[in-house]
C-alpha cells in the first residue's frame, strides 16, 4: 500500500516536472479536451483509491477505466465541438460529480479506520 | 502482496505519471497563451537579460541621436555656408540686382530740330562701350545700360538701327547706372578729352548725376557657357 503511494506521489512529481520541461505547447483550441481527459482521469485515480480502500481493486479494471474514460471524455468534447454542442459541459459533470462521490467516500473510510 | 501488488503500484505510478504531464500542460497553456511557462528563476534571467539590453539601446540611442543633431547642425552650417557663397557669386557675377551710391548718366540724342541741314551725330555703339569701359575704370561695380545689367560675356553693338546691349535691342535715351564710388566716377568720366567730352562736342545730351542710391538690376538672361570648362588646378591650368 505505502509503495503505491509513494509510486503516486513520484510518478506524479515527474510527471509535472516533464510537463514543464517539455518544450511543447499545447495549442488553445486543445485545452478544452485535455482539460477534460484530465478530469476524467482524475475522476479514475479517486475511483482507484476508493476500491483499494474498499479491497476490490483491480489492477485491469482501473487501467482500462483511466485510459478509455479519458479518451471518450475528450472524444466528446471534441464531437462536441464538431456538432456545435458543449458536449464536453456533459463529461465535466458526470465526472465532476463522481469525483466529489468517490472523495466522500474515500473521506468516510478513511474516517472509519 | 507480492506480484500482483507491485504491478498494481507500478500501474498507479504510470497513470499518476501521465496526469501530471497533462495537468501541468494544460496549466501551462490556460496560464500563459504563447509564451512558453518557465521557472520563474528562468525569466528572472530573461528580465535582467532585457533590462541590460534595453540600458544598452538606450544609450546607442541617445548617441545615435546625439549624432544625429551633430549631423543636422553640421549639415544646416554646410547649407548656409553654400547658399552664402552662392549668394556672393551670384552678387559678384551680376545676376542679382544691387543698389548703392553710384553715377547716373543719360545720353541722349540731338533733336533734329536743333540741327538744321547738317548731318547728325548719333550715338553709336562704341561709344556707349567707351562709357562703360571708363566706369569700369573709374572703379565702378555694377553697370546697366537701359536695364541690361553689363557681364563678362555683355556686348553692346550695333545691330540694325538699334543698339543691342545682351542680345536686347535698346533705344535712346540711353540711361547708363553705376554703382561704385560717385565723386571717383563722376570725375572719371569728366576727363577732358574723353569720352562725355567727345560726346558733348558733338552736341550730345550729356547729364551726369551723382546719386547716393542706384538700383542697378541683375542680368535677366541664363549664363551660356557650353565650351569653357573648368581647369584642374593640378593639370597645370595655371601658369
Amino acid at each position: 500500500m505505502w509503495l503505491g503511494i509513494w509510486l503516486v506521489i513520484v510518478g506524479l512529481t515527474i510527471g509535472v516536472l516533464i510537463g514543464l520541461k517539455l518544450p511543447l505547447v499545447v495549442p488553445p483550441a486543445y485545452t478544452s479536451y485535455i482539460g477534460v481527459a484530465v478530469l476524467a482521469a482524475l475522476d479514475s485515480v479517486f475511483g482507484g483509491i476508493r476500491a483499494a480502500l474498499e479491497d476490490h481493486y483491480d489492477n485491469l479494471i482501473f487501467l482500462t477505466g483511466f485510459f478509455s474514460n479519458a479518451l471518450v471524455a475528450a472524444g466528446l468534447a471534441f464531437l462536441g465541438g464538431r456538432l456545435g454542442v458543449p458536449l464536453y459541459l456533459a463529461a465535466v459533470v458526470a465526472f465532476g460529480v463522481r469525483l466529489f462521490q468517490n472523495l466522500g467516500i474515500i473521506r468516510r473510510l478513511l474516517l472509519k479506520k | 502482496m507480492t506480484r500482483k501488488k507491485l504491478v498494481t503500484s507500478l500501474s498507479l505510478g504510470a497513470v499518476s505519471l501521465i496526469i501530471g504531464v497533462l495537468m501541468t500542460f494544460q496549466l501551462r497553456a490556460n496560464n500563459l497563451v504563447g509564451l512558453p511557462y518557465d521557472q520563474g528563476e528562468q525569466l528572472t534571467m530573461e528580465f535582467n537579460n532585457l533590462t541590460k539590453r534595453n540600458a544598452a539601446l538606450e544609450a546607442d540611442a541617445a548617441d545615435l541621436e546625439r549624432k544625429i543633431r551633430q549631423a543636422r547642425a553640421g549639415q544646416a552650417g554646410a547649407v548656409q555656408a553654400a547658399e552664402s557663397e552662392l549668394r556672393k557669386t551670384d552678387l559678384e557675377a551680376g545676376f542679382t540686382a544691387v543698389a548703392g551710391p553710384g553715377v547716373k548718366v543719360i545720353l541722349n540724342n540731338v533733336s533734329s530740330q536743333a540741327v538744321d541741314g547738317t548731318t547728325v551725330y548719333i550715338i553709336r555703339d562704341s561709344d556707349l562701350l567707351k562709357l562703360v569701359n571708363e566706369l569700369n575704370a573709374a572703379g565702378a561695380e555694377a553697370v546697366s545700360v537701359n536695364g541690361e545689367r553689363i557681364l563678362s560675356t555683355s556686348e553692346i553693338r550695333l545691330a540694325g538701327s538699334n543698339i543691342d546691349v545682351n542680345l536686347t535691342p535698346i533705344t535712346p535715351p540711353y540711361e547708363v547706372l553705376a554703382i561704385g564710388d560717385s565723386a571717383r566716377l563722376a570725375e572719371g568720366l569728366q576727363t577732358p578729352g574723353g569720352i562725355l567730352a567727345f560726346l558733348q562736342d558733338l552736341g550730345i545730351g550729356v547729364t551726369v548725376k551723382k546719386e547716393t542710391r542706384v538700383v542697378v538690376p541683375g542680368f535677366k538672361g541664363h549664363p551660356d557657357i557650353s565650351y569653357a570648362r573648368e581647369v584642374q588646378p593640378s593639370a597645370g591650368g595655371r601658369t
